[in-house]
């Protein structure tokens, strides 16, 4: 019973945050500031769901398989991340705040 | 309680699904689609391991895996493409 | 031992991922023991040398702080995005880099992308100065002093760099 409600807890927290992200990335009005929203939104959205799985197998034997899959997007949502904001930057995508002066000549 | 949860986690992901479709479609730019697509392959994963729950197997564990990897990856491949004008150095 | 395993803490972590990923028969073990050895050899190019691990109980409490900033982050970005968008106020920052080793700044450019609110989009060609893109700015100065007070020393502290 206590172990259901965690369970719901957790799938609960993880789709209201994965559904806050998307909502992030409809919403925002440039590129820049819709980076914001995949990237919080894997840490803690798929967080809680794998938690969720990891929680609810352990009637049947405790299996941390579903760990594996949230350590790979915890280390590579800041690669993706960056590396996006890094193509947007280098296109020069319109932006709410002002583009820095001297970060300009980058393309090679 | 648990199969409320479920479908209330099934709900939200469909329309964030559809939330990134969206911005995939409609752009503006190269970068937000690709932003779109990190986030589709993310949802999707997420909507695997509901359905794990959901079914209490545990078969779709190794194709949310193999959509990490090559969602991460093509991810990657896009996003230098658009900086560099190339994948590789 | 040295020349065996060159990169002790990347061979346990391969070893237990497989593990986690395999099960625990004994072939199982051996094939993961067999990768735990191979894979550092063949990425060891690519690594360069790492800085070690000077504080084991300094790791584990920076872990914890970055794990408490993740959910604070995530609710912190939930709020804004779900607040009046043209309240926010997005500008772009940069943040003077005093660590040199280059994978100590990726692991500190990761700390800030998981952290509230903002993401590092450049690294300047000296690897000196980073630029950052912050969502809601209130005061630079307190927004750099408070990620280099909070991440960046206690990186430089643990790690032998």
């Amino acid at each position: 019973m206590l172990l259901e409600l965690l369970i719901s807890a957790m799938l609960l927290v993880g789709s209201f945050f994965l559904l806050v992200g998307s909502i992030g990335l409809g919403r925002l009005p440039d590129c820049f500031m819709r980076l914001h929203g995949p990237t919080k939104s894997t840490t803690l959205g798929v967080g809680g769901m794998l938690l969720a799985a990891v929680l609810s197998s352990i009637p049947d034997g405790l299996s941390l398989r579903e760990t594996l899959i949230a350590l790979f997007l915890f280390i590579t949502a800041p690669v993706s991340a960056f590396l996006v904001g890094q193509a947007a930057l280098r296109r020069r995508l319109p932006s709410r705040a002002p583009l820095p002066e001297d970060f300009q000549d980058l393309r090679h | 309680m648990l199969t409320a949860a479920l479908y209330i986690a099934f709900i939200s992901i469909a329309t964030a699904l559809a939330i990134c479709m969206v911005r995939l479609v409609q752009g503006p730019h190269a970068p937000d689609r690709v932003l779109a697509f990190d986030m589709l392959y993310i949802n999707t994963i997420a909507l695997m391991v509901v359905m794990d729950i959901y079914y209490s197997t545990s078969v779709f564990f190794e194709a949310a895996l193999v959509i990490a990897l090559t969602g991460f990856v093509s991810t990657a491949a896009f996003a230098r493409y658009l900086a560099r004008g190339k994948v590789t150095d | 031992m040295t020349k065996l395993c060159p990169f002790p803490m990347l061979s346990m972590a391969l070893a237990s991922a497989w593990r986690l990923l395999e099960g625990f028969s004994p072939l199982h073990l051996a094939s993961a023991c067999l990768f735990a050895i191979i894979i550092p050899f063949v990425i060891a190019p690519l690594l360069g040398g790492l800085p070690g691990i000077r504080s084991v109980p300094g790791a584990i409490r920076l872990a914890g702080h970055v794990v408490w900033d993740i959910v604070i982050a995530n609710i912190t970005v939930a709020r804004l995005v779900l607040g009046p968008v043209s309240r926010l106020r997005p500008a772009f920052v940069k943040v003077p880099v005093t660590v040199t080793h280059p994978s100590v700044i990726s692991l500190f450019m990761s700390m800030i992308s998981i952290t509230p609110g903002s993401i590092p989009l450049e690294l300047s060609p000296d690897a000196r100065t980073m630029l950052v893109h912050v969502l809601d700015l209130e005061d630079e100065e307190a927004f750099i002093a408070k990620i280099k007070e909070r991440y960046e020393r206690p990186l430089m502290e643990i790690l032998e760099c």
